[in-house]
C-alpha cells in the first residue's frame, strides 16, 4: 500500500448561505444528513479517499461559508483547485441568480481550466421549487459547466455526482501526482471499491 | 437631541417587538409577488416609524434600502437561528426544515431572531449587518439569561467588545492573528518556524477560534467556562490569544512532526473540535501566560497593571 500512486484532486464548494454545501459533503463522507448543521465559519476541509483499481484518489474538499463577508478569505484556499462545485437551492431563486457571480469569481481565481459543476440541491423539496431543472441546465451550458440536481437529505444523486467528477478527472489523466507515505491524521477514509473500479 | 447608540437600540428593540406581527406576516421569499398596496404598506410603515423612533438623522434609512436590508438580514438570521445550538435542551426539537415555520413553532428561537434582527437593524448603512457567527455569540446569552431584553443588552455589550471580529475588511481578526503570530514567535520558535516553512503563517486555522470565541471547539458548558475566564479580563483583555497559543502548544509535536502543508494543518486543527479538554487548556493557558510574563520581566518590558498584549509584544 505504502508506495502506490496517490492522486489528489482539490475541490471547492461554493454558493450562497444555507444551500446545502456542508450537507452534500456530509452525505458523501458519512452518508448521513442532519438538518441542524451549524453554519460554516470561514472554511472547512475534508478528505474523501476513493480507490480506482490500484490508484488511490484523495478528493480534498474545501467547504466554504456562504456569506459574502467571508469571501475575501476564500481565494487563498481555492487556488490550484481542479473542481469548483457551485451549489444553489432549488427552492430559493436568489441563490440561483448568484451562481453566475460565484462561477465568475472562481474562474478569475483559478483560471479557465477549472472544471465547474453547478448543483441544484434540495430536490426533496420539489413542492416548493422555484428554479426549474431546464433553467439550471441552460445556465450550465452557457457557463460551460456540468449540471446536476441533488438532494443531500435523501442522498439522491450525491454519490453519483462526486463519482462523475472523480471519473472525469481520472480520465483526463493530468493529475497532480505524488507518492506519499506520511501519516494522515483524522482523515476519514472510505472505499467506493468495486462500484467505482474501471 | 443627541441619543446614545444604546438608547437607540432599546428603542429599536421596542419598535421591532411592537411591530413583530408586521414582519412575521411578511413572506420575504415572495415579496416580488406582493400587491402594490401590500408593498406600500410595508415599505412606508418602516421608515415612518423609524423616523419617529430615531431622531438622529444619521440613522435615517431610505424606504427601499431599508426594505432590502431588513429582508436580507431576516433571511440570513432565520437561516442561522434554526441551526444554532440545536442540540441544547433550551431549543426544543421541531420537525420541519422551513426556518420560518420552525421559528414560529419555537418561541425561544423567535427571541434569538428578534434580538439579532434588532441588533443588526440598529446601525446605519447596514454595517456590520448580520454576519455569520453572531448567532453563536448571542444564543448562549439568551440560554443563560432567558429574558429577551436583558439578553439583548448583554449581546449589545458583547458585540461592543467584539465588534472588530465582524468588520467588513476583516482587519480585527487579522490584528488578533498577528498578536498570536508574535506570541508564538516569542514562546515557541521551533513551532513558529515550522508554521512558516509550511506556509501557514497566516494562522487562518485559528480564524474560527477567534471569530466565535471557541464556540465550535468545545462542548457548550465548557465553552461557557472559557468565556467566563476570558470575560473576567483577570490577566489580560487578550487572554483568548493565550488560549489559542495553548491549543497550538498542546499539539506542537504532531504539527512539527507530521503536518506538511496549510491544508493538512487546517484539517488537523478543525479535527480537534470537541476533542479537547477545556480545563486542561485553561490551566495550561494560565501557565503559559505566567511564563510569558516572566519573559517580559526579563526583557524589561513588563508594565504595571493588567497586561496589554499588543503593547508588550510591540517591544519584542
Amino acid at each position: 500500500m505504502s508506495l502506490q500512486n496517490i492522486l489528489k484532486y482539490k475541490t471547492v464548494l461554493l454558493g450562497e448561505i444555507s444551500v446545502g454545501k456542508t450537507s452534500l459533503i456530509s452525505r458523501l463522507m458519512y452518508d448521513k444528513f442532519d438538518d441542524s448543521y451549524q453554519a460554516t465559519i470561514g472554511i472547512d476541509h475534508f478528505i474523501k479517499t476513493m480507490y480506482l483499481g490500484d490508484t488511490t484518489i484523495k478528493l480534498q474538499l474545501w467547504d466554504t461559508a456562504g456569506q459574502e463577508r467571508f469571501r475575501s478569505l476564500i481565494p487563498t484556499f481555492i487556488r490550484n483547485s481542479r473542481v469548483a462545485i457551485v451549489v444553489y437551492d432549488i427552492t430559493n431563486r436568489s441563490s440561483f441568480t448568484k451562481v453566475n457571480s460565484w462561477v465568475r469569481d472562481v474562474r478569475n481565481e483559478c483560471g479557465e481550466d477549472i472544471k465547474v459543476v453547478i448543483i441544484g440541491n434540495k430536490v426533496d423539496m420539489d413542492s416548493s421549487r422555484k428554479v426549474w431543472p431546464e433553467e439550471g441546465e441552460e445556465l450550465a451550458t452557457k457557463l460551460n459547466a456540468i449540471f446536476m440536481e441533488t438532494s443531500a437529505k435523501t442522498g439522491s444523486n450525491v454519490q453519483a455526482m462526486f463519482k462523475k467528477i472523480v471519473m472525469d478527472l481520472y480520465e483526463q489523466k493530468v493529475p497532480v501526482k505524488e507518492t506519499s507515505t506520511h501519516l494522515n491524521i483524522n482523515y476519514v477514509t472510505t472505499s467506493v471499491g468495486s462500484s467505482c473500479a474501471c | 437631541m443627541h441619543k446614545e447608540p444604546l438608547d437607540m437600540l432599546q428603542q429599536l428593540s421596542d419598535f421591532y417587538r411592537d411591530n413583530s406581527e408586521l414582519y412575521s406576516s411578511f413572506d420575504i421569499n415572495s415579496y416580488e409577488q406582493l400587491t402594490a398596496s401590500e408593498m406600500a404598506q410595508f415599505v412606508l410603515s418602516v421608515p415612518q416609524k423609524l423616523d419617529v423612533v430615531l431622531e438622529d438623522k444619521s440613522l435615517e434609512i431610505t424606504p427601499l434600502g431599508s426594505f432590502e436590508i431588513w429582508s436580507e438580514n431576516l433571511f440570513r438570521i432565520e437561516k442561522d437561528v434554526v441551526r444554532t445550538d440545536r442540540n441544547h435542551s433550551f431549543y426544543p426539537s421541531i420537525e420541519t426544515s422551513d426556518p420560518s415555520e420552525m421559528i414560529s413553532k419555537c418561541p425561544k428561537m423567535g427571541l434569538l431572531r428578534d434580538i439579532l434582527m434588532t441588533f443588526t437593524s440598529s446601525f446605519p448603512n447596514n454595517e456590520p449587518g448580520f454576519v455569520q457567527g453572531m448567532a453563536d455569540l448571542c444564543s448562549p446569552l439568551l440560554i443563560h439569561i432567558e429574558d429577551e431584553s436583558e439578553a439583548f443588552w448583554c449581546f449589545a455589550g458583547l458585540m461592543n467588545k467584539k465588534k472588530e471580529n465582524f468588520n467588513n475588511d476583516g482587519a480585527g481578526i487579522k490584528r488578533q492573528l498577528e498578536l498570536l503570530r508574535k506570541l508564538l514567535k516569542v514562546m515557541d520558535l521551533p513551532l513558529y518556524t515550522k508554521l512558516n516553512e509550511i506556509g501557514s503563517m497566516n494562522l487562518f486555522c485559528a480564524f474560527r477560534w477567534i471569530l466565535v470565541l471557541f464556540k465550535r471547539e468545545f462542548p457548550f458548558e465548557q465553552t461557557m467556562k472559557l468565556w467566563d475566564t476570558c470575560f473576567s479580563n483577570y490577566y489580560s483583555t487578550d487572554f483568548h490569544i493565550f488560549i489559542c497559543l495553548t491549543i497550538f502548544e498542546t499539539h506542537r509535536n504532531e504539527i512539527i512532526g507530521h503536518i506538511e502543508d496549510t491544508d493538512e494543518l487546517l484539517c488537523f486543527i478543525h479535527g480537534l473540535s470537541n476533542k479537547m479538554d477545556s480545563d486542561a487548556i485553561l490551566a495550561s493557558a494560565e501557565d503559559l501566560f505566567l511564563q510569558f510574563k516572566k519573559i517580559c520581566k526579563a526583557q524589561g518590558c513588563l508594565q504595571e497593571g493588567r497586561l496589554d498584549l499588543e503593547k508588550v509584544l510591540g517591544s519584542f
